[in-house]
């Protein structure tokens, strides 16, 4: 393997003539990246002479007279006479253009100072050099001046060690007034020191005193990590591919951030090949072929991750280093900094790909992250043409429009103009033969169902839905939206009360709240509110709103035969009344916090422990003391930990499988839901009369409760029950029941109607509950599901 | 929502409401990703075939 290192393996090419004459054919240009072009040059040397494996120290000092020394405990330049031209192999090396033993591959497998052209040039521009050369015991020096030794190699000394030292002050004659730049040096050390984790690299800098060393075990790991140190990576663990095939050696790392640039640097022997070449077009083909590969094979991931990649969409995002070595690199481009080698993009590619597989196979878990990462570049790069080709087709548009499924009005100013967001088209019927045509248009949307599973059906708004209403609404998608364009002022969803209206209104709410904000900011959404009840008593009818005017109505009637003593107090019929109606709004209350996972259990501990701000949750003692309790009735609780939503707060997990499967998170973020607001407020308005015995006279019928709470649900039922004695309650379930006339009376006349204007503050909650229905499919959330699913059904935003 | 901070409905970032053209999203980037997911119908919400059959039966008098 060590192969003798002698005068004999150093091949004469040519002279330095000509090298003052014309210095920039040589090193580019005289200005600073020339001049520092010199120092790269004898710096190359060494690591060749380290990459060989004859060296792990380099020391770099660039002196206070504007000189600079390379230092090395390498061999040593052989100082013997040199074959064919009788003169020592240092000073050939040194003065004659093209020589060193780089040019033949039997001393050096690889090497670096390729690009350049030998130390000899190094010396030509200088105004002096001195070479000292330890080696077999002795030391050897010999002086130049701009290229031309001022004499013989001379022996000056013994010594212990080996190594070269190169001192050389570039020559002011053709570079002028320069200076060696710390910040450039120390760049390009560190960089080396990556590249070369064997090597120790030491900088002096005798002008201002500074000192550093470079040294990272890690090497290509440790240089993305430093390279990402100011950014989110996607995944913790670095990837680390290596290999070689015939002489060639192949080292890659990366790793993805949250950034959408590419950070990619190539090197060839230490070489920055600024403008890639074969080697980066090799590993970018096997990068998109690898996560393609994977995307498509990998078991169990999620359907949405199937994607086809392209190979933008591996870019993004990407920090990586490729490091080859190997002969005989051909530098093309212009500056010389392409690699041409046509054989390198295969030979890449195939140890890329390999690793790679092998790594994402390995490491799942960082696997779905960069799979995560990658698809979403894809999707965005996808969806911005869609967008651009919904928005751009006028023609297609004005088709969706005249294709009938949009019933257009009369009105041209948008200002005046309505449009109604219908479920179904039955309902879409009705809404179209009771509407006023003048300023109201209709849009029925479905939505569409999946059957994915025998159990259950997914809901999705189509794609041709989703064109249909941006097309309606005429002001674009994506980057391309613009409220202003906006035909319709007023944008009115109406949907039923049932599930399946609930669940397309929660999409068209998620949707607007995610892709037209401003419609919403500008307050043009709304929400029909058509009546949920119907009562019929004798020969009149009564459309009723929702449940809590459906109370008031049964507690007006009930209440002549209804006596409420609380304590030893009978209360008055106005004050059962009020009493009455609280008790139905904590009911309500809780029964929405129900809908959202948390039983009425749960949130009257908080009420009751005084959890109900959301630093209350700050005090880590209390919240302790708090899962105390939780545990004292049943629950299990899980770790108290910083909560995500508050940052000096508390929070922690509670399940139970009492009466289905419950699992909530008790933290800050609870007391600030507008349920849990009303549940307080219904709370404290009840407050004077909890703690104390309540009888309830019904008619005949008598109760008796330890305390208004927990009789909550009984007494109303009883009242209720009494309250809708001779009265035959409609409950619409669809729109659809209604006729025409009953439906625009009740829902669509401006002049009678009641719309619930859409605030952001809704659509963030209806998007919140749409990810709870939709999320991935984690087994807590579907028994979430099937436990409240039934409750779902009176969804309110 | 004014100065409110919610997360990317994509990537969970926190995000500010003020001055965020991408609202409620943390980037152009994941707006579009959202727009792209709506657009290939990967928005679902599932559910249970029973929840529905229940549903065709006559609800008379009051509450569910």
């Amino acid at each position: 393997m060590v192969q003798a290192y002698g005068a004999e393996a150093i091949r004469v090419l040519s002279g330095l003539e000509g090298v003052r004459v014309r210095p920039a054919m040589y090193i580019g240009s005289t200005g600073p990246e020339g001049f520092h072009h010199l120092l790269w040059e004898v710096l190359d040397n060494a690591v060749d002479e380290a990459l060989a494996g004859y060296c792990d120290r380099i020391r770099v000092i660039l002196h206070a007279d504007g000189s600079a020394t390379v230092e090395d405990n390498g061999r040593g330049i052989p100082v013997d006479i040199h074959p064919q031209e009788g003169v020592s192999a240092l000073e050939v090396v040194m003065t004659r253009l093209h020589a060193g033993g780089k040019f033949e591959k039997t001393a050096y497998k690889v090497s670096g100072g390729l690009h350049g052209v030998g130390v000899s040039v190094v010396n030509a521009l200088s105004e002096w050099l001195v070479a000292e050369v330890h080696r077999e015991g002795r030391i050897y020096r010999q002086r130049y001046s701009r290229g031309v030794p001022e004499g013989p190699v001379e022996e000056i000394g013994r010594t212990q060690r080996s190594g070269t030292r190169i001192t050389f002050k570039p020559d002011p004659e053709i570079f002028g007034e320069q200076e060696f730049d710390y910040q450039v040096v120390r760049h390009r050390l560190r960089e080396l020191a990556f590249l070369n984790p064997q090597v120790r690299f030491y900088l002096r800098d005798e002008r201002s005193g500074a000192e550093e060393k470079f040294h990272f075990r890690g090497g290509l790991v440790e240089f993305v990590q430093h390279l990402n140190r100011k950014r989110e990576p996607v995944h913790r663990k670095v990837v680390y591919i290596s290999g070689e095939r015939d002489l060639v050696q192949v080292e890659v790392a990366l790793q993805y951030h949250n950034g959408y640039t590419e950070t990619l640097y190539a090197y060839v022997n230490n070489i920055h090949t600024r403008e890639g070449g074969t080697h980066v077009v090799g590993f970018r083909t096997a990068l998109t072929r690898a996560l393609n590969r994977y995307l498509a094979g990998a078991e169990g991931l999620p359907k949405n991750l199937r994607v086809k990649l392209e190979g933008e969409d591996v870019r993004e995002g990407l920090c990586a280093v490729i490091s080859i070595r190997m002969p005989d690199p051909q530098f093309e481009g212009q500056t010389k900094m392409k690699l041409g080698n046509s054989e390198i993009k295969p030979l890449v590619e195939s140890i890329v790909f390999e690793g790679l597989m092998r790594f994402l196979e390995e490491n799942p878990s960082e696997a779905r992250r960069i799979a995560t990462r990658v698809v979403q570049a894809a999707r965005a790069r996808e969806a911005a043409r869609k967008a651009r080709e919904i928005a751009r087709k006028k023609g297609e548009a004005l088709e969706v429009l005249t294709a009938g499924k949009l019933a257009e009005c009369q009105e041209k100013d948008p200002e005046k103009r309505e449009l109604f967001l219908v479920e179904g088209d039955s309902a879409g019927g009705s809404a179209k033969q009771a509407r006023d045509r003048r300023f109201q248009a209709i849009l029925p949307l479905r939505g569409k169902i999946l059957n994915v599973e025998k159990a259950r059906i997914d809901k999705v708004l189509s794609s041709e839905e989703i064109k249909q209403l941006v097309a309606s609404l005429g002001a674009g998608i994506g980057p391309d939206f613009d409220a202003d364009r906006s035909r319709f002022r007023r944008i009115i969803i109406m949907t039923d009360a049932d599930v399946d209206g609930a669940h397309i209104r929660t999409l068209l709410l998620t949707f607007f709240y995610r892709q037209m904000t401003e419609i919403i900011e500008r307050g043009w959404l709304y929400i029909a509110q058509p009546p949920l009840y119907r009562v019929n008593e004798g020969k009149k009818d009564v459309y009723l709103k929702d449940d809590a005017e459906l109370d008031a109505y049964l507690f007006t009637r009930a209440l002549k035969q209804v006596k409420l003593k609380v304590g030893e107090r009978e209360l008055p019929s106005p004050e059962t009344r009020t009493v009455l109606e609280h008790l139905a709004g904590l009911e309500r209350a809780l029964s929405e916090l129900l809908r959202r996972g948390i039983p009425p259990e749960g949130v009257l501990i908080l009420v009751r422990q005084g959890f109900t701000r959301a630093d209350h949750f700050d005090d880590e003692e209390r919240v302790r003391e708090l899962t105390r309790v939780f545990r004292e009735r049943g629950y299990a609780v899980g770790r108290v930990k910083p909560s995500t939503h508050r940052e000096s707060a508390y929070e922690f997990e509670v399940t139970s499988s009492r009466g289905g499967y419950v699992s909530f998170s008790v933290g800050p973020e609870l007391p600030t839901r507008r349920e849990f607001r009303e549940v307080l407020r219904y709370y404290g308005k009840l407050e004077p009369y909890l703690g104390k015995e309540v009888r309830l006279e019904v008619g005949e019928d008598t109760g008796v409760w330890e305390d208004l709470v927990s009789g909550l649900s009984s007494i109303l039922s009883r009242v209720r029950e009494l309250g809708r004695k001779g009265l035959h309650i409609q409950r619409y379930k669809g729109l659809g029941e209604m006729n025409p006339s009953q439906l625009w009376e009740t829902t669509m006349d401006p002049e009678r109607r009641t719309l619930l204007r859409v605030e952001v503050q809704d659509a963030a909650e209806a998007d919140e509950l749409f990810t709870t229905l939709m999320g991935e499919k984690v087994e807590p959330r579907r028994e979430f599901i099937q436990t409240h699913a039934m409750e779902y059904r009176e969804l309110d935003v | 929502m004014a100065g409110k901070l919610t997360r990317c409905p994509v990537c969970g970032k926190p995000v500010s409401w003020e001055e965020n053209p991408y609202r409620p999203f943390c980037s152009r980037r994941c707006k579009l990703v959202d727009l792209d997911l709506w657009l290939s119908e990967e928005y679902r919400i599932s559910v249970p075939r029973e929840v529905l059959e229940d549903e065709t039966e006559e609800v008379e008098g009051g509450k569910v």
